[in-house]
Parts: structure tokens; C-alpha cells; sequence
């Protein structure tokens, strides 16, 4: 009796996260066929459209795979939208009577451009893969909160900027970003190219936090100790394809760190997967020069990563990490002497 | 169901099975419960001709009810007027409508009374209708989804700090 209770507790006490590798036996073959086999179907009818793409998978999980990707793949990124929603926001971020009357009218513009040209900004993504899975009889929530890319200005970060999806699977919560997830802007054309990236599908909520603060913490899915919201604003800045690379970011903590000259940088990491370690690379930028390096020293230990470095020159610089081709984190050191 | 409890009790309204019960009369003929294989025979085949009318009667009863289904109509419209392209489907099938210019739909197929109509608008919340005897005209009023919209897109421009700029 008593080994039956101790499995039951660490079952259920052991804090475990909820996140994709629960779900390593499934195969989401299937369900990324159906998306595929409706590829370009219309959003006139929703209800029909979450039943074709529902009805003959078993799970939930793969049922949510199917509609997920389904919308990440069919709807583009509206550039034009987004800066009217730029400029909006900007002129009424201190009248909240305004923003809202604004936001009315501009709710029915995004639904407008939503069904007849399949094009959104982020709540639209999230918006329909929340209505699509509810009428799947799957609970889905949208998600409100901060998203910070490279190119967020954390001075203005005031007012909640983006939207993403929790989901229930087997009574446990999960998140995932469709937007982000469906592809890249191109910073000079102004253009979208849809690039799937899995890495957004049940991301590990601690890797998920590192950019993704919730209006409501509760959403960030971290138990006890959650991170708080200047944690987040003084997090390193991580790309799309840390998601790909990563289960975990663990240091440096902070995207501004103050060394002294000689002194030993630590950079840790879990990998989703095993890696070559002369893979990873360092970029040191000040400004004027940039120079590609190895750290010091590169360990990997099962997927445990752990590079160190050490500044010779005082001065002031960016420092992305990249494993590959792949762009992980940026970091600030200023080195003193 | 007035035939199954009427029938037994006058076997004489089944005039062969009354004229041949006759000729073999015997003095302890209780029916029908009699076993001797000749009557039970009848007893058999008229328990046959009972089951049949009350099947008969049965279906006849449902295809009355569906050919006098309810016809469904009505207006979808949300707080400033009529709602064009509004999806109408009864819940469980693949059956459905959109509603016209002026919001208006009929349903195109008749409906019974519990079935389900879900009313379904990208950027409204959904909202499930259920049918009733005295259902004729449905006004359905769509309520905006109350969601703020926002925007932040992903870019894998590498980041540059100010101090470096």
C-alpha cells in the first residue's frame, strides 16, 4: 500500500511541465496530412472546416496537431494590418476610452480581412485556432500577454502586444504560438514567407516565459516561483530557433551582464537533442567588428550545455549564440577592467 | 400501442384464426398459453401478425413525424443589423445553411424538437440553439467575441544593443 501511495504521489507532486515530449509516441503524420489535404479551404464555414480536419483522428492531442498546423500554414501575416495596428496603438496607449472604440472598428477589419484573404496579425491566429478547436469540443483558450523579439522596444512595452494558445490535453495545459510558429517577415520587403517552426507546438513553458509573459501569470503554466514580469523585461532576447534547439534556457539570466576583464562567462543550456559541440559558435559584435569565435570551452553532457568564455578586452558587446546555422540568444556583456 | 393491448382480448375481430380455433375446441384451451404444438402454431403465427402491425404501425408513426418535421427560418443579426454569410448547422451532421443579405436563412431541412442548431460567425461567439415543439422563427442576435486585437511579429534579425549601434 504505501509503495502504491508513494507512485501516486510522485505522479502527481513530482513537477513535471506540460510540454510536446508527452506526447514523443505520438505520430503527428496524420493530422499534418489532414491540414495539408485542406490546405487553401475557406474560413465561411468553421464548424465544417474543424470537423474535416478533426473527425477521423482518435486523440485530442493529434486533433489540436491537425488544426494548429492547419493555421499556421494557411494564414499570412498582414504587414499593412499590423502597422495600422502599430500606429493605433501608439496614438491611444494613454486613452483607454479611445483604444477600445478604436478597437471595435478595427476588430471587424481583422475579421473581414481574416475570411476573405486568409491574412491576420497575431490574435487573429490564435483567435481561430482557440474557435477551431472549441468546435472540435477541444478547451482552448487565447492567450493575452507580452511577446518580445529582437526588435521589441521594452521602453514601450506598456500594454500587452501579442496573443497565443493554452490547450487542454489529458487534463493537463499546454502552450503553443501559432503566430510566431507560421513564419518570418522579411525585415526589407515587408513581405511574409510562410516557415513553419515546430518548436512553438507545446513549447516548454520555462523555455516559453524566456519571451511570452501572460496578462494573467497563471498562464505561464510555472507553479511555484514563477518569474515575474521584470524577469521577463530583463530576459536574453531568443530567436525562433532556440525553440528548435532548446528544451531549456538556464544562464545567463539576464540579456545585460557586467563582467570583469579575464573574468569566465558561463553560457547553459538543455537540448531538445544531441548536437556536435564544435557546432556552436559565438558572434562578438562592438559595433564596429565582428568576430565569429568557439567559446573556450564547449561541454555537452547527454543534452546538458555548457560554453564558457572569457573577455580579454574591456569594452562593451552583443554576443549571439548560435548552434549551426541556427540563431539561439543575444546577451550584453560590458567588460571592465 | 391501442392495437397490441385491443387485439388479444377479441380474437374474434380475426375472423380465420377465430373459425379454425372453433373446429379444434377443447375444454382446456387457455390462450396463449395452450402448448400443444398445433396451437401453439397459431398462437405462434398470430403473434407473428400481432408483431407485425405494431412494427407497421410504428413506422408509419415516425415517417408521419418527419414529413411533418419543423421548418426552421429566422434572422441572424448582431448589435448594428442583419448578418450576411452567418453558418447555421444542426449539430451532429454536416447538414446547413448561410444566412442572405438581409440575415435571413431557412433551414433546408426539416427539424424535430431537441435537435441542435449552431450558429457560427468568425469574430462572434458562438451560440447553440435548440429546437422545441413550438419552434417556427429563430431571431438570433450574435454577440462580438470580446477580444482585444494585437500584434507582434517574428523577425530573426539578430538584436543590437544601443551601447553597440
Amino acid at each position: 500500500m504505501n509503495l502504491i501511495k508513494l507512485v501516486f504521489i510522485l505522479l502527481f507532486v513530482s513537477p513535471s511541465y506540460a510540454q510536446i515530449s508527452d506526447f514523443k509516441n505520438t505520430d503527428f503524420r496524420k493530422a499534418d496530412s489532414l491540414a495539408l489535404a485542406y490546405k487553401g479551404a475557406e474560413l465561411t464555414n468553421l464548424l465544417l472546416l474543424s470537423k474535416k480536419l478533426t473527425t477521423n483522428l482518435n486523440t485530442d492531442v493529434e486533433k489540436f496537431r491537425a488544426i494548429y498546423m492547419w493555421v499556421c500554414t494557411n494564414i499570412e501575416n498582414d504587414y499593412s494590418l499590423y502597422l495600422k495596428y502599430e500606429r493605433k496603438s501608439k496614438r491611444y496607449q494613454n486613452d483607454s476610452l479611445e483604444f477600445n472604440l478604436w478597437q471595435a472598428d478595427f476588430k471587424k477589419t481583422v475579421f473581414k480581412t481574416l475570411v476573405e484573404d486568409q491574412k491576420t496579425i497575431c490574435t487573429g491566429y490564435a483567435y481561430l485556432v482557440k474557435k477551431l478547436a472549441n468546435l472540435a469540443g477541444l478547451e482552448c483558450e487565447l492567450i493575452h500577454g507580452y511577446g518580445r523579439t529582437s526588435t521589441t522596444d521594452i521602453d514601450k512595452l506598456h500594454v500587452p502586444n501579442h496573443s497565443w494558445n493554452a490547450v487542454k490535453l489529458n487534463n493537463k495545459w499546454y502552450l503553443c504560438d501559432p503566430t510566431w510558429a507560421s513564419g518570418k517577415q522579411n525585415a526589407e520587403t515587408f513581405g511574409f514567407t510562410f516557415q513553419y517552426n515546430d518548436g512553438y507546438f507545446l513549447a516548454e513553458p520555462k523555455l516559453f516565459a524566456v519571451n511570452h509573459f501572460p496578462a494573467d501569470t497563471k498562464w505561464l503554466l510555472l507553479g511555484e516561483n514563477p518569474p515575474t514580469f521584470t524577469d521577463f523585461l530583463n530576459a536574453p532576447v531568443i530567436y525562433g530557433k532556440a525553440y528548435t534547439n532548446l528544451k531549456q534556457h538556464n544562464a545567463p539570466q539576464f540579456l545585460n551582464n557586467t563582467v570583469k576583464k579575464h573574468e569566465t562567462v558561463t553560457f547553459e543550456y538543455e537540448l531538445l537533442s544531441t548536437i556536435n559541440c564544435e557546432a556552436v559558435k559565438l558572434i562578438i559584435t562592438n559595433g564596429h567588428n565582428n568576430k565569429t569565435i568557439r567559446p573556450n570551452s564547449t561541454t555537452l553532457t547527454n543534452t546538458s550545455l555548457v560554453l564558457e568564455h572569457e573577455f580579454t578586452t574591456t569594452g562593451f558587446y552583443d554576443v549571439h549564440v548560435l548552434i549551426g546555422n541556427d540563431l539561439i540568444s543575444t546577451y550584453t556583456f560590458e567588460v571592465k577592467g | 400501442m391501442k392495437k397490441q393491448v385491443t387485439l388479444p382480448q377479441k380474437p374474434s375481430s380475426e375472423n380465420k384464426l377465430d373459425t379454425k380455433q372453433k373446429k379444434t375446441q377443447k375444454t382446456n384451451y387457455h390462450w396463449p398459453f395452450d402448448l400443444e404444438t398445433k396451437h401453439l402454431k397459431k398462437s405462434f403465427g398470430f403473434a407473428i401478425l400481432l408483431l407485425i402491425t405494431v412494427l407497421a404501425s410504428h413506422s408509419t408513426h415516425a415517417q408521419v413525424q418527419s414529413n411533418q418535421g419543423l421548418s426552421i427560418s429566422g434572422t441572424v443579426t448582431d448589435n448594428e443589423g442583419p448578418l450576411l454569410g452567418v453558418n447555421i448547422i444542426l449539430k451532429g451532421a454536416e447538414v446547413g445553411t448561410t444566412t442572405d443579405n438581409n440575415g435571413n436563412f431557412t433551414f433546408p431541412k426539416a427539424l424535430k424538437p431537441n435537435d441542435v442548431l449552431v450558429f457560427t460567425y468568425l469574430g462572434y461567439e458562438t451560440q447553440e440553439i435548440t429546437i422545441t415543439q413550438n419552434t417556427t422563427r429563430l431571431n438570433v442576435v450574435m454577440v462580438i467575441d470580446s477580444i482585444a486585437i494585437r500584434g507582434a511579429l517574428e523577425v530573426d534579425t539578430p538584436y543590437k544593443s544601443k551601447r553597440t549601434e
